[in-house]
């Protein structure tokens, strides 16, 4: 988060009539305007900024909809329009827990790297040898899975199943709620913080809770905000506390995930009575309905330009997705392609020799060499008529089109890349094969390549293999490939894998409010003048919600918050 | 110096002299009364126990 100009209220001033209470930031605001503004129109430069913003709108979300109250009074399946939302239970939270250790146990070895292979089959073009050369040094001899060296100790605390975020129950009072903490924090800079940073963001706030016998329920949740008129990934941080929780101690946890990010502000704001000395007025709105993820981003284009709004979170949901698969692209199956790709590669039943497998579980051969496979991936463009075997595009364009799943089964790490809807019989074949053989893998990711806009934008050709596909868990340089489900030294389940891919939630991902908006500067002006941006804000609603075409705004509600607002350099 | 209680006092005063309030001053006024216990309407518990000696 960026620094304010002077504090809380000049921070809020100015983004104009009002602030937001949420992850505070706006880096290079300014300069990503024009973007911003955009990238209504142009999404098609997958590299550049307007990639982030989709990028982060697509991300899988742990957050959820439910209020926290409803997270530790609802436990059955709630009828919505759009399908059911499931709210936790107390068994449910357990075995997130559960799950949640799992994940944070290191594989127990290092994955040795895929050995980078040149290969010519029948009917490709003969590539003549390059001459070694300092000056422009080949980075696309190896495979664009994630290169796990860097990655492997980094704690992964997210896990989603189902609809769910990080979230815990230390005890319930008779289902009395005290006070509700929150708190804005972000790991973004230059670039949209990867999950596995957002886990890392998150989990001394997770594990303060959890230590905390004050903290009754929690929620941390996997959120997006809009600052400046560009978006910021954050988290969406909600605490029900007893009387005695003290929130300068949570200050202090704030403050370091702020240091460590290298965030210039961050707050921390607890529910107070209305006559607490220098409270201010916090409103929570809720949109009349969900928005998908487009409608959200116009939304927060809309907030800054007509409402005035620079700052804001987003309150998000998943949807449950329970027998719709719209969670992933579910594409009609190209068999004219199929067939042609079995019939250049032939089929092989030994999955470390497959490059693919199909949705009828058939595996196309990628080994040359009769041991393993041998062949890069992208060398399937090659069977679509194309030529170039660097670009991941094509390659993606391929599993889209056949509903094939990358594999990687030569190593210690049984891999598998979705792009679509799995088969149960790709999913069953890919488990059965980690289950049958655990003496053989260390563990096992299913991970899923997030789509771009209206799941069509991958597989553009202008995507250039040397500025992309680098690293898939830096995601500096490619669309996220995070949504993995990974077991180790343990069996895995395809249930548990489905569940996982429901959670992921990509084109199911709704926005169904705003959050804590405060107002600004309360505490520096007069009543008078405190009464006028209110009226301001009104009027700015109403234009907003006219331009935007949102059918309505639920009635706000309104809380008094006490808080505090944290400056690098000032306070950490 | 704006405090929630002299917004409250403000909006309300220029409710009385007959101006609109808008559901965000609407909001206000209906978290500060909840919270000073000033309700229109106050929550009532009934429960019913049954003799469970009927005879006496």
């Amino acid at each position: 988060m960026p620094l304010p100009v002077i504090g809380l209220p000049a921070l809020l001033q100015a983004i104009a009539t009002i602030g937001v209470g949420g992850a505070v930031g706006y880096k290079a605001q300014k300069d990503l305007q024009p973007v911003i503004k955009a990238l209504k129109n142009s999404p098609e430069d997958m590299g550049n900024s307007e990639l982030k913003m989709l990028r982060a709108l697509l991300l899988p979300t742990q957050a959820i909809a439910s209020e926290v109250k409803d997270l530790t009074s609802k436990s059955v399946p709630k009828s919505t329009g759009d399908g059911l939302v499931f709210g936790p239970d107390a068994d449910q939270i357990e075995k997130e827990k559960k799950d949640l250790e799992i994940i944070l146990k290191p594989p127990t070895r290092a994955p040795e790297p895929v050995k980078p292979v040149i290969e010519i089959f029948p009917g490709d073009p003969i590539e003549a040898p390059e001459i070694p050369t300092t000056k422009q040094p080949e980075i696309q001899t190896t495979e664009g899975f994630p290169d796990l060296s860097e990655e492997l100790n980094k704690p992964q605390i997210f896990e989603q199943k189902e609809s769910k975020g990080i979230m815990g129950t230390n005890s319930q009072e008779g289902g009395k709620i005290i006070k509700d903490v929150t708190a804005g924090v972000s790991a973004q800079e230059d670039t949209v913080p990867s999950l596995l940073e957002q886990g890392q963001l998150a989990k001394p706030i997770k594990d303060f809770f959890n230590e905390n016998d004050q903290v009754v329920n929690y929620k941390i949740g996997d959120t997006i905000g809009a600052y400046g008129g560009t978006v910021e990934r954050s988290l969406d941080i909600e605490a029900n506390v007893k009387p005695d929780f003290n929130i300068d101690t949570f200050g202090e946890v704030i403050k370091e995930r702020a240091k460590q990010f290298n965030q210039d502000a961050v707050f921390v704001a607890e529910s107070v009575p209305s006559n607490f000395e220098g409270a201010n007025v916090g409103f929570s709105l809720d949109f009349g309905s969900d928005l998908k993820m487009k409608d959200a981003l116009n939304i927060s284009n809309q907030l800054s330009e007509t409402a005035q709004l620079d700052g804001f979170t987003f309150k998000v949901k998943n949807l449950d997705t329970s027998g719709s698969s719209i969670y992933l692209p579910q594409n009609i199956i190209d068999a004219e392609l199929t067939e042609k790709a079995i019939k250049s590669y032939g089929l092989t039943d030994e999955i470390n020799k497959a490059g693919f497998i199909m949705p009828d579980g058939k595996m196309l051969n990628f080994s040359r060499n009769g041991k393993v496979r041998d062949t890069e991936h992208r060398r399937v463009n090659l069977t679509m008529g194309g030529s170039d075997v660097n670009d991941f595009a094509p390659m993606y364009d391929f599993m889209n089109k056949t509903g094939a799943i990358r594999l990687t089964g030569n190593a210690n790490r049984l891999y598998a890349e979705l792009s679509a809807k799995p088969s149960n019989t790709q999913l069953k074949k890919i488990v059965d094969e980690y289950n049958n053989n655990r003496e053989k893998y260390d563990s096992m990711i299913i991970s899923i390549t997030v789509p771009g806009k209206d799941n069509a934008q991958f597989g553009q050709e202008k995507t250039e293999a040397q500025e992309k596909g680098i690293d898939l868990r830096k995601q500096d340089y490619r669309l996220p490939n995070e949504a993995f489900y990974e077991v180790h030294g343990e069996k895995a389940n395809a249930t548990d894998i489905i569940n996982k891919f429901k959670s992921t939630d990509i084109t199911g991902k709704t926005f169904t409010g705003i959050r804590q908006l405060n107002i600004p500067d309360f505490s520096n002006i007069s009543d008078a003048e405190a009464l006028q941006k209110i009226r301001n804000l009104q009027n700015n609603m109403g234009e907003f919600i006219e331009s935007t075409g949102l059918k309505t705004l639920d009635k706000p509600q309104t809380k008094f918050y006490n808080t505090k607002l944290y400056t690098k350099g000032k306070d950490y | 110096m704006a405090t929630v209680k002299g917004l409250y006092d403000l909006i309300k005063k220029e409710q009385a002299e007959g101006k609109p309030i808008g559901m965000f001053e609407q909001s206000i006024i209906d978290a500060f009364e909840a919270d000073n216990g000033d309700k229109t309407t106050k929550e009532v518990d009934v429960s019913f126990v049954k003799n469970k000696d009927e005879t006496n």
